[in-house]
């Protein structure tokens, strides 16, 4: 056994010079932090420390708005977003315009445009949740043609404008997540299914009472080379939901529960036959409760906030690999958490 | 190079301080800069590893001794017979043992397994790193980490302008 490292057998001075660290040693450090916790602390403490954080290959992976750092930053300030709905106050949306948004939110957007220009070009997944615009969707738009995943999670300043504008730029993307965005309509799945044409994964997620909007199956029946689907709360009926899975035949993951006009009968089974994990709402004549629909739907910001965390708590360590088809098991534990599980 | 048991070929490693150490070459190898030289037959007497003093460089060895495939820090081969989930598990709490050290060791360490190149060892003092100074400001990371800020004056301006977000 050694001596124990503090009883310092040899004379070494005990003082280290972490600006001396190496870069590889640099570069898996700040792999493992979140871009918030690189970008207000740790990628600036030093010169050596500056320049690391600056590596390309950093930020090939962003994740904003879900980390504890990223959350307190978004906490400072809070309450001048006239949009927000967790305010409790009406929700008609104000006019665009900065001047709306409130201190956090601004830092938090300010950042991830630094994010997106350290990626230099090579920006590849992007997650935001509560502080992305439409600005900066239309920022990365512009600067990300190699992107393959998005999710934005309550993120109710984004609208249909701004997503639209990602979506026809970043034509490679594979993957997209929306959950709890509000301000996004169903139709922008017209301009999605027409620009990406690889895309492989959907999760739309509404958590809101909306209409469903034809636009929205439209949209979905022309994407392709989905594998993977995910319709929590949509107002999908059975026949679009089929029209969806014929315009589809590569779909190995559909799920569309707490979808109350979806009825799981025998026409329905049949046709998914060919997906192999099918997730259909539990009982043929569930009764949709609309007070557990709102209890989900208020919540919105902190529920998917603290879910999201834990499911990507472990993917930040591996954001410096190459892109993984789907944000991991983040769909299935997400999906768990509505009380659904997979067939297998 | 001496050969020990059967099967099993030994190698030296010597510190700067003049400490040699016995090791299977297999142990070894978990090092790539190691690998290299052995593969490219650099090897052939003791390996002189530069800058990495006796006490870490044991500490280094243990590392790998505990982590080179099919063979245990026992030196019996019975981790072909344990379930490898049983396996990663007991190699999980044996490194959070191995990485209870203070923070001039564990700056040691971080050194020796980037230069001797063993990803596992890089991994696990980096991960102890992101978690000593996650979370914590500008100013608490360098007081953590004794880093002294190095900027200029107008440096220190720049910096500030282009971060502005870090310092409200």
């Amino acid at each position: 056994m050694e001596p124990q490292p503090d009883a310092a057998p040899t004379p070494v001075p005990s003082v280290r010079d972490w600006s001396e660290l190496p870069l590889d040693a640099l570069t898996s450090v700040f792999a493992g932090l979140g871009a918030v916790d690189v970008l207000m602390g740790a990628g600036l403490v030093c010169h050596s420390w500056l320049e690391a954080a600056k590596a390309p290959e950093l930020w090939r992976r962003v994740d904003m708005g879900r980390g504890p750092r990223d959350k307190e930053v978004m906490a400072k300030n809070r309450g001048a977003d006239l949009d927000d709905p967790n305010r409790g106050v009406a929700f008609a949306r104000p006019s665009p315009g900065q001047n709306r948004l409130s201190k956090s939110t601004r830092v938090m957007c300010a950042m991830a445009k630094e994010a997106v220009d350290r990626s230099n070009g090579k920006l590849e997944v992007f997650v935001g949740a509560n502080f992305v615009t439409d600005e900066v969707l239309t920022y990365i738009g512009a600067r990300s043609p190699s992107l393959k995943g998005l999710a934005l999670l309550s993120c109710y300043h984004v609208t249909s404008q701004g997503f639209t504008d990602l979506v026809t730029k970043c034509t490679q993307l594979e993957d997209i997540e929306l959950s709890g965005c509000v301000g996004v309509r169903g139709d922008v799945m017209v301009a999605t299914g027409r620009a990406c044409l690889r895309l492989k994964r959907l999760v739309l997620d509404k958590t809101w009472r909306r209409r469903w909007d034809s636009g929205e199956v439209a949209g979905i029946s022309m994407m392709h080379e989905l594998r993977h689907l995910s319709l929590a709360r949509s107002e999908i009926t059975n026949d679009e939901l089929m029209a969806v899975v014929d315009a589809c035949p590569c779909l190995e993951y559909l799920s569309v529960v707490d979808c109350y006009n979806i009825v799981a009968d025998v026409a329905l089974r049949a046709k998914c036959a060919t997906v192999k994990t099918l997730g259909l709402p539990a009982s043929q004549d569930h009764h949709y409760d609309w007070d557990e629909f709102y209890a989900y739907g208020f919540g919105t910001a902190s529920y998917h906030g603290d879910i999201g965390y834990g499911w990507m708590s472990d993917d930040r360590h591996a954001s410096n690999g190459p892109y993984d088809y789907g944000f991991g098991t983040a769909s299935y534990d997400h999906d768990m958490d509505y009380g659904w599980m997979p067939d297998d | 190079m001496a050969t020990r048991e059967a099967g099993k070929k030994m190698i030296m490693l010597k510190s700067p301080d003049g400490m040699e150490f016995e090791v299977e070459e297999a142990v070894a190898m978990e090092s790539q800069t190691i690998r290299k030289m052995i593969e490219d037959d650099c090897a052939d007497t003791a390996i002189l590893i530069p800058n990495i003093n006796s006490k870490i460089l044991s500490r280094v060895i243990e590392y790998c001794n505990k982590h080179v495939p099919t063979t245990g820090a026992t030196g019996a081969a019975a981790s072909d017979t344990v379930a490898p989930a049983a396996l990663a598990e007991d190699l999980k709490i044996w490194d959070a043992e191995f990485i209870k050290v203070n923070r001039a060791t564990r700056f040691d360490l971080i050194q020796a397994a980037s230069y001797l190149n063993i990803k596992g060892l890089l991994d696990l003092t980096s991960q102890t790193t992101i978690d000593t100074i996650s979370d914590n400001s500008l100013e608490e990371i360098r007081s953590f980490l004794s880093t002294k800020n190095d900027y200029l004056p107008e440096e220190e301006q720049t910096i500030r302008r282009e971060n502005q977000w870090a310092f409200q």
